[in-house]
């Protein structure tokens, strides 16, 4: 059919003879430039959904992480005779905690703010106390053991003053931790050193536990109240908040995004880049986190896997820097208002290119900038976000031909 | 001289009062039978054939096809370069951004097409009365493709973002028709100078064999911002299937039927020269049974165009029933006047309003011009005005004898053959008893 046509009309001498002469038949009308302005990359970065699946949750509108509860009992039976001492320990893995995109952010700063949900069950007619409790941090020898001192005591983390890091398990205000007879009860116990040092370890990779020691005696009551099937459960659940102090050169995280081009033919995109007038990619950062922003976007034709480097490949388009301060923030350090900067480059034909095809791989660079006046604090709130937004405007000729 | 000047007053529509007189010696009017008088036209015209001057059958075939966007030589580079043969690299986006800068800004690309063949017998009994019935195939064809479904590749969204995709569609009816047609002849009134009416009246049976219909429904829109890609897009299409069909069943297969009126009033001065008529046609609709309904819903939001293109490749049309089309046929409302400006020459002037509907069609004005050099083969030309193309060029010739009529004509439309942008042509074969 269609060659009928094509001879009918070359009869008429219709059919051009060539592919130039058809192409410059078709782009008789009038000489426009066709502007169109299209999406390239998009992406949210939000705190609060940076931590593994089920353990991201909100404490006093803060972002925080949610570890696992970690478990154990002691045995009341000795209580009959005499207090009872205990140590127990558990090993965290480091798939414990999941940071995702966030993870060279909390790695580059240090945490301000945990607290450790402790919750203390006693089956006992009467009631214990715990005294001398303590939760400290170790990290395992090569075997798995907890290293231990001359004494037999757990060598526990340090502080910078060698100070061992030990959260102390104690009521509000006391210096024991009580649990009523056949009862619970639950504390909430500061943790930020503790868990500064365990997340630490944990994105550091070290084999660390977590031991809980201390001393259980009878609160009152008769040591005849107490059962051979007696115990005391605790159900520890560390809650780590996004509460940072970072150092003053800032953090940065960085990301590759395996996005979707105009997904226009080879040939076709080949024809669209000889065609172009003009191009310009524009890139948008609105800002919502306690911190000052610099982002830097590039991207690179094809699927370029997670760990590349974008902004080093050597066909790699940099845009522009983005650059936002810091938005105002409240008393507790929490941004109160969004921030945003827009900035536009042109680029060339061959660097379009790398848009027009199915995929292109996008890196981000964002650093999260301190304000070194204000104490180089922040805290993480969880409305807070940084969005990126960067769209291409193409300016292809059509028409005008002789 | 006067009767030219006369005669072009009266096509501009102010004539002023006309003096009876006798024919002139060597006029048309005594060297021409009025069977011929009336210039045949290209466009659908049920009463053509009832002014044969004689009793016979004529076979005729005409087809008039014209867009707005594409010219003859557009539509050749288009088959050049799909064709695989010429181009391995088919046709590219940038051919197509080409052709889509050809679609004139704010009105869109829009089409028609028409087409009849068929056969005629009759003719007059006596000085008053011409009857003749008809055998014939109609089709009709019509598309609109809103300017804001094409704005989006042809004038970018720099400045509008919102592409509403308005009324875009087309439609397509072919026919086969049984008709009957008569004329009156009255007068000369009030003298011998004075004017002869002819009333011409008649209908047609009309059997439609195939039918198919394409539409956007409403508010079907694409919004592209620096952000989003919202697409949400309705389109119906309806058809008569003819999968496996093949000649008579493809005629019979369709079912329905439909009736169409058409009315003529013509005024004739034959010694001053003029003539004057109104036609009304195909009052009436045609019912087309059996035509199958499909939908495509296309909705997506997205922030990246190439989900549009893989969700636009994965719509598909979906079934939503059969049912029967009740369809307005293109109604032809055609005004025209002619005049002899001396022995030779015969000037034709005639106005078809525009159509809306299902085969809509603009305002068309046809001029042109018999020239009787040898009496018996009249050089016709002419320029036609109006319609999709803006500007076109016809001609023809055709022999007028006693036993035989053959008439060829052809127009090329909006511009000379290569440059046309649509092209009509005309054969007419009569022979007398």
């Amino acid at each position: 059919m269609l060659g009928l046509a094509g001879a009918t009309l070359a009869m008429w001498g219709c059919e051009p003879a060539t592919i130039t002469e058809a192409r410059d038949q078709l782009g008789r009308g009038p000489d426009r430039t066709l502007v169109l302005i299209a999406p390239v990359t998009q992406d949210t970065l939000e705190p609060r959904m940076m931590f593994g699946t089920g353990r991201d949750t909100v404490v006093s509108g803060l972002v925080a992480a949610k570890m696992d509860a970690e478990r154990f009992a002691i045995a009341l039976a000795g209580l009959q005779v005499a207090p009872v001492t205990f140590e127990e320990s558990t090993q965290i893995p480091p798939t414990a905690l999941e940071l995702d995109d966030l993870e060279d952010v909390i790695r580059g700063s240090t945490l301000n703010a945990a607290v450790i949900g402790l919750a203390a069950t006693n089956s006992a007619a009467a009631p214990v106390e715990v005294s001398n409790g303590t939760i400290g941090i170790v990290e395992l020898d090569a075997m798995g053991n907890i290293p231990r001192d001359v004494f037999g005591r757990p060598q526990y983390q340090t502080d910078a003053g060698g100070s061992p890091i030990l959260v102390p398990v104690v009521d509000p205000g006391q210096a024991t931790l009580t649990v009523p007879a056949a009862a619970s009860t639950t504390v909430s116990l500061p943790a930020a050193v503790f868990a500064d040092r365990l997340v630490h370890m944990l994105l550091d990779g070290r084999a660390t536990a977590v031991v809980a020691e201390g001393t259980v005696s009878l609160a009152g009551g008769s040591p005849t109240d107490v059962t051979l099937s007696d115990v005391l459960d605790f159900e520890a659940i560390p809650v780590i908040l996004l509460d940072l102090t970072v150092p003053d050169t800032g953090v940065v995280l960085q990301v590759n995004r395996l996005e979707s081009g105009l997904a226009i033919d080879s040939t076709d995109a080949d024809q669209i880049v000889d065609r172009l007038v003009r191009a310009a990619i524009s890139s948008r950062v609105v800002s919502q986190v306690p911190f000052g922003v610099e982002i830097d976007i590039a991207y690179a034709p094809g699927d370029r896997g997670d760990l590349t480097d974008i902004f080093s490949l050597p066909d790699a388009v940099v845009l522009s820097r983005l650059t936002v301060d810091r938005p105002p923030v409240d008393a507790s350090g929490r941004a109160t208002q969004s921030v945003a900067d827009t900035v536009s480059a042109e680029v060339t034909g061959a660097q379009v290119r790398g848009l027009l095809g199915s995929q292109f791989t996008a890196g981000l660079r964002v650093r999260l900038l301190p304000d070194v006046a204000a104490g180089s604090r922040g805290a993480v709130a969880a409305t807070d976000l940084i969005g990126i937004l960067a769209s291409v405007r193409i300016e292809v000729r059509t028409g005008g031909q002789p | 001289m006067k009767r030219l000047i006369v005669m072009l007053c009266a096509l501009g529509f102010a004539a002023g009062p006309l003096t009876a007189q006798a024919v002139p010696e060597g006029s048309q009017a005594t060297r021409v039978p009025p069977g011929y008088r009336r210039t045949p036209q290209f466009r659908v015209d049920p009463f053509r054939h009832v002014f044969i001057p004689r009793w016979g059958f004529v076979v005729s075939a005409g087809v008039t096809a014209e867009n707005n966007t594409l010219n003859m030589s557009d539509i050749g580079a288009l088959v050049f370069l799909s064709d695989s043969l010429n181009n391995p690299d088919g046709l590219l986006l940038g051919d197509v951004l080409d052709a889509l800068t050809l679609v004139p800004r704010g009105r869109g690309a829009g089409g028609i097409g028409q087409g009849e063949g068929g056969l005629y017998l009759g003719g007059p009994f006596g000085r008053h009365l011409s009857i003749g019935v008809s055998l014939q195939s109609r089709g009709y064809g019509a598309f609109q493709l809103d300017d804001g479904a094409v704005a989006l590749l042809r004038d970018g969204n720099s400045a509008i973002q919102q592409f509403a995709l308005g009324n875009s569609g087309g439609s397509a009816l072919a026919t086969v028709e049984a008709g009957a047609h008569a004329m009156i002849r009255l007068g000369p009134l009030g003298s011998d100078d004075g004017a002869e009416v002819m009333l011409g009246f008649g209908g047609r049976w009309i059997r439609p064999y195939y039918f198919a219909q394409g539409s956007t429904l409403i508010d079907s829109r694409v919004v592209v911002t620096d952000t989003t890609v919202v697409a949400n897009v309705q389109v119906a299409k309806a058809f008569t299937p003819t999968s496996g069909l093949t000649g008579f069943d493809l005629l019979t297969s369709p079912t329905g039927s439909g009736i169409a009126a058409d009315l003529l009033v013509r005024l004739e001065w034959p010694t001053s020269g003029f003539a004057f008529e109104a036609l009304v046609s195909n009052l009436g609709q045609v019912t087309v049974d059996n035509v199958q309904l499909e939908t495509l819903s296309f909705n997506v939001q997205t922030t990246n165009l190439k989900e549009v293109s893989d969700s636009l490749q994965a719509a598909a049309f979906a079934p939503a029933g059969t049912g029967s089309a009740d369809l307005t046929l293109p109604r032809i409302v055609r005004f025209g006047a002619s005049g002899w400006a001396n022995r030779v020459l015969q000037l034709d002037a005639s106005v078809t309003l525009p159509v809306s509907g299902e085969f809509p069609s603009p305002l068309v004005m046809d001029l042109g011009s018999t020239w009787r050099i040898l009496t018996s083969v009249p050089l016709r030309a002419g320029v036609i005005l109006g319609g999709h193309q803006g500007f076109g060029y016809s001609g023809g010739i055709a022999f007028e004898t006693r036993n035989l009529y053959l008439q060829v004509a052809g127009a090329s439309l909006g511009g000379m053959l290569r440059n046309a942008k649509g092209a009509a042509g005309r054969v007419d074969i009569g022979f007398f008893f």
